[in-house]
């Protein structure tokens, strides 16, 4: 069954949770957690001890639920835990990996060990390992390898078997700007083009707005809010305007147009949209200053993230 | 504070055997928050280490607040530090934890300085657990506790953001901008570009263990006028205004992208920006969208490391 | 792939892999052959084959010099080499360093370098996981627990002093049966060990005591203050050597308490602390947190 791209539109859930409670003795991890994760790419974000790591591992089967329904891919991992896992890649966050092994024997190992035979295992571990830019090092031990190097071998070795989701816990982590920007292109390349769903577990929010299509936000143990970026960053129309200069006599003169304008550093304006676009174009020609930024005012994920968690 | 907060180093170098960490490296830090950058390798936590006075330069001099970090003792009350590669796994408390520092710096009332201190970093000054059983977010943020305890003028903090959420990041980054602006001198360095760019415009960027950039990363961006500034419009009528614009001189180069977008290359930004609107409407085109691309600290960063 | 008339672009991006997956029972196998390649130092710089070597040289030894004596020297009488049965007992140190050498290498480095979460956040589970490292210390024990001793028995039959054709499978059965339960024997008590531990310097020392120091305790305490044989059984080598003398229908030249005690006991005993070692495995693995 050839996999092609997935088009944003298909709507086939590969994560579904209804009510998951999960508790570690008192302490109560999941509090009923409903969260339905889509095709393509989702991150999945909150604070620290928020339950997102437990909700990882209740997808992977790790550990068991005390209530509520759970499927993956179709499965439900506390019964079906070993299928699950065999179609499921993950990338953990923490460094530790075996040092003496090379990275091409241990990419290979755990391809191996999710079910790919020898052969298919061995070339498809090279091919990842280029994919992710390890191609000259793949022959090198990974405690060698610098944590750039070994984020890319996490990412490699979860993809390496050719799953149909893919689990990445902060996979940017400690990697410099350039490194970032080139993982979190890689990442959307593997989620976009070829097929494989991923879920995103970061910190990073500017990160989850560059490469994601939706987000789940976990707070408390619950999805505090969760949607495609595209809906939940819909905020008020309107739209943020930058000039170099005199930006107050710009708000007079758009004010004075029947716009309604606040200033912010830049000027921001709400009210209606059509023609605003030409009002304000017309009214920067006028003034003779110079257009830096004109944008459709809309929600950051900071403020969707913020607005969620008070 | 009597003497301005500074941090200067002058020709540093560092060396460990065959290999050059840093090289030749100067620079004049005053009050406000200033961002170290550079890509992995490239020596930054190598300079850090001798700001804080954990190393020594094999060359050169680094003098915070007119003193040797790593020969006067006195000094390093005055100072801040978050270093990278130590984490805290003492067996004990928060509150010990920064309030042992506390006394190392001698301040009078230990215990009530680091409760102080934690709060600042939201953490509960009563909290029993010892430091192993915290969070990795904790421990960071008990890591700045630390840093700030004994009130210092220069901060020197080496990633201080690792492992926090995002509520967590934000509040950081507002302390750190709050320390900034009541006169410290507080040198930070991040990956995350985009909180670097909340904290100020000021950086020092490192390459290849040599001092690649210094000062306001949007005046760095104006002086990179080999590389032209790449503008994004969004319109109804791309190819006109493309047209008008390339014939007029303001923009060298263009792509179109689908039926709306244009990608303009400029070397005379402020041209361009003047000429939009009025060739715009000359030309009857909605403006639904000007961008621009890579005037951030990201854009400015990828160039100056990859000249 | 882009083709024109004279031109062929191939896509050198990601593949997806459409062929046959193996079943999901096949990582216990892959895990357990790879771990025993690891173990042996196969696949490895030659540092890590030197232990495993030495050990089996020395296991090997006994076996060569009576084969070699026996060849070469006419006129010994047979019954003056080294038996089967005795041959247990003879090779006990290097038994009892092989299995602080194997185990700790098979558990200690998964559970130090995050290699177990990994495994386990694949088609494996902790059962699972553990039946693969059983199956690679005790496939690697056999080799010192059987082959010396299936060596020693075709080194004979070339030579024409071994057991005649009638003779030779139930002297392979004996083989098989004392060095199966040795190996069982050994594997278990030192991945049971091996699980309280993530450093293999540590679970070796432990292993080396684990044989050893009961057997020590135990045996003053029968000497000294008459306690009963039936103690015996926690001299875990002692134990397992006397059972292959039995299974070789031999007797030991020592006199040791367990030699007092009944088959039925003796294999018991040993019986019970296969089981009693790899329950304690099984249960320490089952609680260990090992997703992060």
């Amino acid at each position: 069954m050839a996999r092609t791209a997935v088009p944003e539109t298909q709507s086939p859930v590969v994560v579904s949770g209804r009510g998951v409670v999960k508790r570690y003795g008192r302490t109560v991890a999941l509090a009923g957690l409903d969260a339905d994760i889509g095709p393509r790419i989702t991150g999945l974000l909150g604070s620290n001890g928020a339950g997102k790591t437990t909700f990882i591992s209740l997808i992977l089967g790790l550990r068991s639920r005390e209530s509520g329904e759970l499927t993956v891919l179709g499965k439900d991992p506390a019964t079906a835990g070993i299928e699950v896992r065999s179609r499921v890649g993950y990338a953990p966050e923490h460094h530790d990996l075996p040092s003496e092994l090379s990275a091409t024997d241990f990419v290979r190992h755990l391809a191996e060990m999710h079910l790919l035979p020898r052969r298919a295992a061995v070339q498809r571990a090279n091919d990842a390992l280029w994919l992710v830019g390890l191609g000259e090092e793949r022959f090198r031990p990974v405690g060698l390898m610098s944590t750039g190097q070994r984020q890319r071998v996490k990412l490699a070795s979860a993809i390496a078997h050719d799953p149909e989701l893919v689990l990445l816990d902060e996979p940017t982590d400690g990697l410099d700007p350039m490194q970032r920007t080139e993982m979190l292109a890689l990442i959307r390349r593997i989620g976009t083009e070829f097929g494989v769903h991923i879920v995103l577990s970061s910190h990073h929010l500017e990160e989850a707005e560059r490469i994601c299509d939706a987000v789940v936000i976990v707070e408390g143990g619950e999805v505090v809010r969760a949607g495609r970026l595209a809906d939940l960053r819909r905020g008020p129309e309107g739209l943020v305007v930058e000039v170099d200069e005199r930006a107050d006599e710009l708000a007079a003169i758009l004010s004075s147009r029947g716009l309604e304008v606040t200033l912010d550093g830049g000027v921001l304006l709400l009210g209606p949209v059509e023609d605003a676009n030409d009002t304000v174009r017309d009214a920067v020609a006028e003034l003779g200053v110079g257009l830096r930024r004109l944008e459709p005012r809309g929600r950051t994920l900071e403020d969707v993230y913020l607005g969620a968690n008070t | 504070m009597t003497v301005e907060p500074r941090v200067v180093a002058q020709s540093v170098s560092k060396w460990f055997g065959t290999l050059v960490a840093v090289s030749d490296v100067s620079f004049d830090v005053g009050p406000g928050v200033t961002a170290l950058l550079g890509p992995n390798g490239a020596g930054k936590s190598t300079m850090f280490r001798m700001l804080c006075g954990l190393a020594r330069p094999s060359k050169g001099t680094v003098r915070v607040l007119g003193r040797d970090p790593r020969g006067d003792t006195g000094v390093t009350r005055l100072i801040g530090l978050v270093p990278q590669q130590e984490d805290v796994f003492e067996p004990l408390t928060a509150r010990e934890f920064v309030a042992l520092s506390a006394r190392l710096h001698g301040l009078a009332d230990p215990s009530g300085s680091a409760a102080a201190a934690l709060e600042t970093v939201h953490l509960d000054p009563s909290d029993s657990r010892r430091l192993p059983t915290y969070s990795k977010g904790m421990r960071q943020r008990v890591k700045v506790a630390q840093a700030i305890v004994h009130d210092p003028a220069v901060l020197v903090l080496d990633e201080p953001l690792t492992g926090l959420d995002p509520r967590q990041r934000m509040d950081v980054v507002a302390l750190f901008r709050r320390l900034g602006s009541e006169g410290r001198c507080v040198i930070v360095s991040s990956h995350v570009l985009d909180e670097v760019e909340r904290l100020g415009s000021q950086v020092l960027v490192m390459s290849q263990g040599r001092l690649a950039a210094a000062g306001d990363f949007r005046e760095l961006r104006a002086l990179m006028d080999d590389r032209p500034m790449r503008i994004r419009v969004r319109t109804d009528r791309p190819r006109e205004l493309a047209g008008a614009l390339l014939e007029a001189g303001t923009a060298v180069g263009v792509r179109l992208d689908g039926d709306e977008v244009l990608e303009l290359d400029t070397t005379d930004a402020k041209a361009l920006a003047h000429a939009l609107a009025p060739v715009a409407r000359d030309r009857a085109a909605h403006l639904y969208e000007v961008h621009p691309l890579d005037a951030d600290l990201e854009g400015v960063f990828r160039y100056v490391v990859q000249r | 792939m882009t083709t024109g008339p004279d031109a062929r672009l191939f896509d050198l991006g990601y593949r997806s892999y459409d062929g046959a997956r193996e079943r999901p029972e096949r990582p216990i196998l892959t895990l357990a052959e790879f771990t025993a390649r690891r173990v042996l130092g196969l696949g490895r710089g030659g540092r890590h084959k030197v232990l495993p070597a030495i050990t089996l040289v020395i296991a090997f030894l006994p076996a060569l010099f009576s084969v070699v004596f026996t060849v070469f020297t006419d006129d010994i009488l047979v019954d003056d080499l080294i038996t089967y049965g005795e041959y247990t007992f003879f090779i006990g140190s290097a038994l009892a360093l092989f299995a602080a050498l194997v185990a700790p290498e098979a558990l200690c480095p998964d559970r130090r370098s995050g290699m177990l979460g990994l495994y386990l956040a694949g088609p494996l589970d902790r059962t699972r996981y553990l039946l693969a490292k059983g199956l690679a210390v005790f496939g690697v024990m056999l080799l010192i627990t059987v082959g010396p001793l299936l060596f020693m028995m075709l080194a004979f039959v070339l030579a024409g002093y071994g057991p005649t054709a009638g003779e030779t499978p139930k002297l392979l059965l004996r083989i098989l049966a004392s060095g199966l339960a040795t190996a069982l024997l050994y594997a278990a008590l030192s991945m049971a060990v091996s699980s309280f531990t993530t450093r293999r310097a540590a679970a070796a020392v432990g292993v080396i005591l684990l044989l050893f120091v009961p057997a020590i305790v135990v045996r003053s305490a029968i000497d000294g203050a008459g306690a009963p044989n039936e103690l015996d059984l926690f001299s875990f080598p002692f134990v397992v050597a006397n059972l292959a003398y039995r299974i070789f229908g031999e007797t030991p030249d020592e006199t040791e308490p367990v030699a007092e005690l009944s088959t039925w006991v003796v294999t018991g005993g040993v019986g019970a602390a296969i089981v009693a070692g790899a329950l304690v495995c099984w249960l320490r693995y089952r609680r260990l947190e090992a997703f992060r």
